[in-house]
């Protein structure tokens, strides 16, 4: 009221678009209703009275992703539920963010060894912020979304650095997410799906000791096993092609280029 | 809904029974009956179970993996407070038994778990597909003793 009785008179005031819509959009994040585990507890108890998301205009649950800005993915992800966490990402429009709740939604959590969950929600979409614990307090929550509230301020709404609608490019082909990932989609079920999506490549079943080393950070991180199983399967096949067109010189002639590529990988 | 009170109900069951099949064990433990049948005739008893004895429900489905050998367990009720427990035993590392779906509709989905847990395929069954794990890329039956759990992983090209 106090700030109303300023503006008696008709006023002018000069900003930027950038700063007018990035102004509007953080003061109106509208998170999708999407609680997958205990987690998602704290997440209503952040919304309810006493902790009072409202106040950074976060409170209303969308029951639909049509209507969403943030996803806020509270609680273990499983590798079935990844699909449909996909599916929902991809439904939610433009611009979104995605805000990785707990232990789980970050690396799988304690349940990182279980058969069928997923080490992560960034391994399938894109994550914003991510906040730890397990599961963190309301105050945590309301922490991570004032962080991406100001991830939202540093937006660019023109220049190189505007947001992008994830599956198109600059020149309008359609794309996945994170080429720089292989996301090899795997939202991909029944559903139509636009062209050019590559599909899904392969299965990996490998040993695993204690954590990936760089998975959390680096997202093309494949462990050496499966660079060791992909290298012997290339071999095989190109092998069984040689025998099959009977050429015994080219095996002796592609040799070396292997080895080099070999050396980097390993260091 | 069954007649009389329980100690009946149990005796009634416990004589149809022995009458009907060919047990290998059959014995009444507290509020329950407790069968060891042969894998071959496990349609057959349920159905007299149900068509002529009147245990209406069937609770649950589970498998015990012994390495080599599995359990199945199927666990009855008559909704009055008594229970049969069919067990029977399945040697092999590739198990096979006839689906009970015929006589207990409810079995659809516990044979489905089943087979998706421990790999125990139900000949017959309508619809032998997995329930919760996901159906493409899994190749695991994760309950079973000889699944690693804490190093075996399957990433579905995920990286």
């Amino acid at each position: 009221m106090g700030v109303m009785q300023q503006f008696n008179e008709p006023n002018i005031v000069t900003t930027s678009t950038d700063k007018l819509f990035n102004w509007a959009r953080k003061n109106s994040l509208w998170p999708l209703q999407f609680g997958l585990a205990c987690c998602a507890i704290e997440m209503m108890s952040t919304g309810m009275a006493h902790h009072d998301l409202d106040r950074f205009g976060a409170g209303f649950f969308t029951a639909s992703p049509r209507q969403a800005d943030v996803m806020i993915v509270s609680g273990t992800v499983s590798t079935k539920m990844a699909e449909r966490m996909t599916r929902l990402y991809e439904q939610m429009p433009e611009p979104k963010w995605v805000i990785a709740m707990g232990a789980c939604a970050i690396s799988g959590g304690p349940f990182l060894d279980g058969y069928s969950v997923l080490m992560g929600a960034d391994r399938v979409i894109p994550v914003d912020v991510y906040v730890p614990g397990c599961p963190p307090r309301p105050e945590a929550l309301i922490f991570g979304i004032m962080t991406l509230q100001k991830k939202i301020e540093r937006d660019q709404q023109v220049g190189y650095e505007k947001v992008q609608p994830a599956l198109v490019d600059d020149d309008g082909n359609v794309m996945e997410y994170l080429p720089e990932r292989e996301y090899t989609g795997i939202s991909e079920g029944k559903a139509p799906r636009f062209e050019g999506i590559r599909p899904i490549k392969r299965t990996y079943v490998f040993e695993r000791k204690g954590m990936p080393p760089a998975s959390q950070t680096d997202v093309g991180w494949i462990p050496k096993e499966v660079k060791q199983k992909l290298k012997e399967e290339a071999k095989a096949k190109k092998a069984a092609e040689q025998e099959a067109t009977g050429d015994g010189a080219v095996a002796t002639a592609e040799k070396p280029p292997k080895d080099k590529a070999e050396k980097p990988e390993n260091a | 809904m069954p007649e009389g009170d329980l100690q009946t109900r149990l005796d009634r069951y416990l004589t149809g029974f022995r009458n009907g099949h060919g047990l290998e064990e059959s014995v009444i433990e507290g509020s329950a009956v407790k069968l060891v049948v042969r894998p071959e005739i496990i349609t057959a008893v349920m159905a007299t179970a149900r068509e002529r004895l009147g245990v209406r429900h069937l609770s649950f489905i589970t498998v015990v993996d012994r390495r080599g050998s599995f359990e199945v367990n199927y666990e009855l009720l008559d909704l009055r407070g008594a229970r049969v427990n069919v067990k029977t035993v399945i040697e092999g590392e590739e198990p096979v038994i006839d689906t009970i779906t015929s006589v207990y509709p409810s079995a659809n989905w516990h044979e489905r778990e089943a087979y998706d847990m421990f790999g125990v395929a139900f000949k017959g069954h309508p619809d032998m597909r997995r329930i919760y794990m996901w159906q493409d890329h899994f190749d695991h039956h994760p309950l079973l003793k000889s699944f690693e759990i804490s190093t075996k992983r399957t990433f579905e090209g995920l990286r």
